[in-house]
């Protein structure tokens, strides 16, 4: 048991709490019928979302460079997400109290994995980083529904979801050009983290043009969000991890 | 010449089915009617349109504000920045065939190899500041201004570029008043007509939502522009002067056009709970000549501003404060041997990345200080930062005394005592910014721009009432994705008498 001392006890007592509880929820999904699944599916998603906030605030572990906190962010997010868009429908809640219950798990096994790089600090950096983790929930909620029948038509979701996705996105990017000109007094610069970014926008600018002023429609509008939730959860795990690989923040700070 | 369709009245309407509005009420096609690939047709009212300059124009047109154009753009873009994200990238601020961008070159072959010669030829260690960059940032300005004004013009509507789906209504009454109970059904939607026209006693128009709820995604594009345009104000008329490492004490200039010089007065670290940094602050005071102008704090995220001019604390980095004094408490004079030889009482140093390692001589008591500084040294159970302190006898090379310091303290050699304060060092920049106001605003559009797209999306409906024996048909075209949505169907039934599907 955690130390009341230690810094880390908030997100160390209501991780494993919120990962027994998304448990629950999914045993209570498959077993039961009624809403006990989607309330404990919402207890579990906010008992983890608060866990992982005061780790952020306490500690300052950010998702940026902490693979699985970034993980389990996502996977809250998502929880919470299928909650808001789609009250209606158990499978959907179900296959998202999956996911998240899997996540914190994930969490729980190796939450001290870390990459060592630079990291901006501050309620700017903050909020880029809440917007981005939320955008990730929201994609990957999208990519679950598209193969998943539900209430509503899956184009007309599918649509809603990256228009979402890319909404959140554009609020991260604002954030982050907020606290970057604060701190460095430069709005944009073209730093490897930052091009990951933004490439990760474009994809999802250029699947939500195609869905919404091109008619994609059907499989192709299923491969273009599968598409883009895989480009932006590996621009959140992987980018920070790709960079130090390559040595190429390190080069162009010196640059 | 954009305004293709610009004239007074409608002249276009489109749509993607074979059989769309124009076909169904014309048992043949009329002279105008244009064929657009296989399954476009654009109609065009008798005796426009025929010269060739103006169907140039026409194509130009719905080339430039067609989704796919900007679809192209938008992947140009994408392989843009995953190259620059993929390979090493000098910074911008780095001119081509400067010293430092040789000494930038040389660090990026001693990683990368002559791989860097090969990419360096095909110009991919500057991606960013390409000319071919330039010119794709320059497209995306020109579409976002071409899809703005689609937007908000009205007689510059587009033809329609994505599937519709066709709904037809079989009305009792007669044509006339099937076009006002249209007018009402399209008021009582929240739009109204953005064009209309007439042709072989077939009444058309295009119906777009009114009010600001119309505005509000052209705002999206709108920001952009000033985004882009900030960044080249920056270029032009902006100034960033050169980073200043300043000690605790220390006075430099902020660069030689402000008149300015900068003193570090006062830092303070504020510590998180497992020890790393939350907060660094500093105090500084603005002098001109000898005269404090104004004193300012600064931090991390936290930047002053002065008469047009922004102060940024750009890092912070150890240094120490180095005194020494005799057996019997004189201080006595020290003097850095490779920077600043001036002797002084108390002298401080800076240790950044390239130089962590800083020789002193105390002449006074014949004595040689080596400091060398590591962020943290494991080998000695040192979590955080340390100082190796090595003192010599300047006429031989004898080593006399050794420490390792965790913090602040002292080292003896005989009688004298060498003291050591460990501080911190700030790096400042001074930069005066007349486009950041253009950002602020083009950025905050394209935030609205973007929660309108998303709250109340753009919605075009395709109208057409013709005559027929016994009352009237009224024809709608919609994006296929509106079909369901419920102000179209609440359109259909406050049109509808009885559909016939």
């Amino acid at each position: 048991m955690a130390s009341l001392l230690d810094p880390a006890w908030p997100g160390l007592l209501l991780g494993p709490g919120a990962f027994l509880t998304l448990m629950a929820a999914v045993v209570v999904w498959r077993t039961r019928r009624g809403p006990l699944s989607g309330w404990l599916l919402t207890a579990g998603c906010l008992l983890g979302v608060a866990g992982l906030v005061s780790m952020g605030v306490r500690l300052g572990w950010r998702p940026s460079n902490r693979p699985t906190l970034a993980l389990a962010a996502t996977g809250m997010a998502t929880g919470l997400w299928s909650v808001a868009l789609y009250g209606k429908s158990r499978r959907v809640q179900g296959l998202a109290g999956l996911v998240a219950g899997v996540a914190m798990g994930t969490f729980l096994v190796a939450p001290n994995a870390v990459v060592p790089g630079v990291q901006g600090g501050g309620l700017w950096f903050g909020l880029d980083e809440v917007f981005f983790v939320l955008a990730c929930g929201v994609l990957l909620l999208g990519s679950i529904c598209a193969d998943v029948p539900t209430s509503r038509p899956n184009d007309a979701a599918t649509r809603w979801v990256l228009a979402l996705g890319l909404l959140l996105q554009t609020m991260a990017l604002g954030s982050r050009a907020v606290g970057v000109q604060l701190a460095w007094g430069a709005y944009w610069w073209w730093g490897p983290v930052g091009s990951w970014r933004l490439a990760a926008w474009l994809s999802t600018a250029i699947a939500a043009l195609g869905l919404w002023q091109m008619g994609w429609a059907g499989r192709r509008a299923q491969i273009a969000v599968h598409v883009v939730t895989a480009a932006v959860l590996l621009v959140l795990l992987g980018s920070v991890p790709l960079v130090r690989w390559l040595g190429l923040g390190e080069l162009y700070l010196r640059g | 010449m954009l305004a293709v369709h610009g004239s007074p009245g409608a002249r276009a309407l489109t749509s993607c089915h074979r059989r769309d509005i124009i076909s169904a009420f014309a048992s043949e096609p009329p002279p105008s009617v244009l064929e657009w690939g296989s399954e476009r047709m654009i109609f065009i009212q008798p005796g426009l349109a025929t010269n060739v300059i103006e169907r140039v124009c026409n194509a130009v047109w719905r080339l430039a504000v067609s989704p796919r154009t900007a679809l192209v753009t938008l992947a140009l873009l994408l392989v843009a920045t995953v190259l620059g994200g993929l390979l090493p990238q000098a910074s911008p601020a780095l001119e081509r065939g400067s010293s430092q961008y040789d000494a930038w070159l040389g660090q990026a072959r001693s990683r990368y190899g002559s791989s860097v010669d090969v990419l360096e030829s095909l110009g991919l260690l500057r991606v960013f500041s390409s000319r071919l960059f330039r010119l794709l940032l320059a497209l995306a300005s020109g579409v976002s201004l071409l899809r703005m004004l689609q937007l908000w013009v009205p007689p510059w509507v587009s033809p329609c570029r994505f599937p519709v789906a066709r709904h037809t209504l079989s009305l009792r009454c007669d044509s006339e008043e099937a076009w006002q109970r249209v007018m009402r059904a399209v008021a009582m939607t929240g739009q109204r007509l953005a064009r209309h026209s007439e042709a072989h006693g077939v009444k058309y128009a295009v119906a777009r939502r009114k009010g600001p709820q119309a505005w509000v995604p052209g705002l999206f594009y709108l920001g952009l522009l000033p985004l882009l345009l900030a960044s080249v104000v920056e270029h032009r008329w902006g100034w960033a002067g050169p980073p200043v490492e300043l000690a605790l004490g220390e006075t430099q200039s902020l660069g030689r056009s402000t008149g300015l010089a900068v003193r570090l007065d006062q830092i303070t670290f504020h510590a998180r709970d497992d020890g790393t940094m939350q907060r660094f602050d500093s105090l500084l005071g603005l002098l001109r000549g000898a005269l404090v102008e104004k004193r300012v704090a600064v931090g991390l995220g936290k930047p002053a501003a002065y008469r047009g001019l922004r102060l940024y604390q750009l890092g912070f980095g150890p240094s120490v404060q180095v005194m020494a004094h005799a057996a019997e408490g004189d201080a006595l004079q020290v003097k850095d041997m490779l920077g600043d030889p001036r002797p002084q009482h108390a002298l401080r140093l800076r240790f950044s990345g390239q130089q962590q390692e800083r020789l002193l001589s105390i002449p006074e008591a014949d004595l040689v200080v080596r400091l060398l500084h590591y962020p943290s040294l494991q080998t000695r159970g040192i979590q955080g930062r340390a100082l190796h302190v090595q003192i010599h006898r300047a006429s031989d090379g004898l080593l006399l005394a050794e420490e390792y310091l965790d913090g602040s303290g002292q080292v003896g050699a005989g009688d004298t005592t060498v003291s050591v304060v460990f501080e911190y060092y700030v790096t400042l920049r001074a930069k005066r910014e007349p486009g950041l106001s253009l950002a602020v605003a083009g950025g905050l559009l394209m935030l609205v721009g973007m929660v309108g797209f998303v709250v109340c999306p753009p919605r075009d409906v395709w109208l057409s009432v013709r005559s027929r024996r016994r009352g009237s048909v009224c024809d709608l075209e919609v994006a296929e994705r509106d079909v369901q949505a419920q102000w179209f169907l609440r359109l259909v039934s406050q049109v509808a008498e009885v559909s016939d599907g």
